[in-house]
């Protein structure tokens, strides 16, 4: 599937196609630190599905939102490292 | 947002929601299915890129056409008076009115934690296999699959066919009680081809049982990790990590429900008429739960435990002797998997360290909760299972390296923002 979809990660454009997960393009992406813990480590998906909340990123500027339950939309805007 | 009105609620739209809600439409009533995730299908059916096949496309497609309503992208927040529940989608809350609930909230993984697991890069066992299912690329990529539960070598075949490079799978069962399990998969139609199939799907990758990840190493993000096992000790370089220490069922929405969960089994309701599963299961008036959550037992099982709940939620008398049997079978088996796979917790407490972080919300380490009594003093301590997961992760981890319960379920059972419920009305209208 062709790479249709344009949205922005911390500001910088990238590409996907339909059906991709906020989580997973991110990932595609080589985004190592999706939030920041309490103590300040980076932190990346554990369970993929909803229940650890480490994916948590500003979609939108929307903060905390799951992205592992997201699917990318056109033009979506993705903060993370929050 | 107006208050949703309904015959049957079904929470969850795995195998056992579904199911219930094709018996209970087939039978005329007004069904309603909700699921947190963007697609139907439960995570045994997850979707690679948002595309449903088989078993899980022909029930949904059933749903269409009996004209249930199907809500994805929607999670239960709370339980209200007068048989509501409090319904979150797309940023609002919404009541849903039902006259009967069947609770299929299925199961999520048990994370067990080890030095270096907090690092990016260290995985669930299935939350990579979702992660790639929702389109991640792992061509090429190093990968080691550990923990121990029939989900490894599934998820080993899988990330395998994607492009993974899997080195190695290690299983801290030993390969005695694995054997034993191999023995049992015999008497469950299915069960042994599916082993031998997985087995032949993970061929060439090395197979270890009786060994542990001990640690994970990385700057800032997963570089290398320590394996121990029957003697040995051996470093690794791998690029992820998929660990998953079997399953543990959803049980927050039953405990809101007033129905209390004790380790995956539903055991009694109201807390005061104590029932088995099996009486909760189909002989409870108003609520009923069907699939993981009420044991780990697979697919088959959640299937026919949905099919059950539906047609009963929907008074239908169901049901011959043969589905009975096989239940029964299904139950057999699903006890000699779970007792294969149960975790022996000395193993687990030497691979922790003092700094090893137990839970992710609050940082909290093994070495501040390792000489507290129960959780609720852990929690009181330290703020251990109060973050953003509620104790989904350390409640399952806590119970498995200590014995704790963590029945303290209260709602909100996600965290909600004040916007999502400043539009929320009790109003009928």
């Amino acid at each position: 599937m062709p790479d249709s979809l344009k949205f922005k990660i911390d500001g910088v454009e990238h590409a996907t196609s339909p059906g991709t997960t906020v989580a997973s393009a991110l990932l595609n992406a080589g985004v190592t630190a999706f939030r920041t813990s309490v103590t300040g480590e980076p932190r990346a998906p554990l369970c993929g599905m909803g229940s650890c909340f480490e994916c948590r990123v500003t979609i939108d500027g929307v903060a905390n939102v799951r992205s592992c339950l997201e699917m990318v939309r056109e033009g979506m805007e993705i903060e993370t490292g929050g | 947002m107006a208050e949703r009105r309904t015959e049957i609620l079904v929470i969850g739209g795995g195998p056992a929601g579904l199911a219930a809600a094709e018996a209970a439409s087939s039978h005329g009533k007004r069904v309603t299915v909700i699921d947190e995730n963007p697609q139907f299908g439960g995570q045994i059916w997850r979707a690679e890129k948002q595309k449903l096949s088989g078993k899980a496309k022909e029930l949904v497609d059933a749903l269409e056409k009996n004209d249930v309503e199907l809500i994805p992208s929607c999670t239960c927040v709370a339980s209200l008076p007068e048989k509501r529940i409090l319904a979150l989608s797309q940023g609002r809350t919404f009541p849903i009115a039902y006259d009967k609930v069947i609770i299929a909230t299925g199961a999520r993984e048990r994370f067990i934690p080890f030095p270096g697991w907090t690092l990016p890069g260290v995985f669930g066992a299935g939350g990579l296999q979702a992660l790639v299912k929702g389109g991640y690329d792992i061509s090429g990529k190093r990968i080691v699959v550990a923990g121990t539960g029939p989900l490894l070598l599934a998820v080993a075949a899988y990330l395998k066919k994607k492009g993974g490079n899997v080195l190695m799978i290690a299983e801290q069962a030993s390969a005695k009680n694995l054997f034993k399990l191999g023995l049992a998969t015999l008497k469950v139609q299915g069960k042994f081809l599916e082993a031998v199939r997985l087995r032949f799907a993970t061929l060439g990758i090395k197979y270890s049982t009786g060994s542990s990840v001990t640690s994970a190493r990385g700057k800032d993000a997963l570089e290398e990790i320590t394996v121990e096992g029957n003697g040995k000790s051996s470093t690794i370089e791998c690029d992820l990590l998929a660990t998953g220490y079997h399953l543990t069922g959803n049980t927050e929405v039953a405990e809101l429900l007033d129905v209390f969960a004790l380790e995956g089994m539903v055991i009694a309701y109201d807390g005061q008429k104590a029932a088995t599963a099996e009486d909760f299961l189909y002989e409870h008036e108003d609520i009923f739960c069907a699939g993981e959550l009420a044991g780990i037992g697979g697919v088959e099982k959640a299937l026919l435990e949905g099919r059950r709940a539906g047609l009963a939620a929907a008074g239908v008398e169901g049901d011959t002797q043969e589905v009975a049997a096989e239940e029964e079978r299904l139950g057999r088996f699903a006890s000699a998997m779970n007792r294969t796979f149960e975790l022996d917790r000395d193993t687990l407490l030497e691979i922790m360290t003092d700094d090893t972080i137990v839970c992710r919300c609050e940082d909290v380490q093994f070495g501040k909760i390792k000489d507290c009594d129960n959780f609720i003093e852990a929690k009181l301590q330290t703020r251990i299972g109060m973050g953003s997961c509620q104790g989904r992760v350390c409640g399952s981890a806590c119970e498995a390296l200590f014995g704790w319960g963590t029945n303290s379920i209260r709602p909100p059972i996600i965290p909600l923002r004040v916007s999502e419920l400043a539009n929320f009305t009790t109003e009928k209208d």
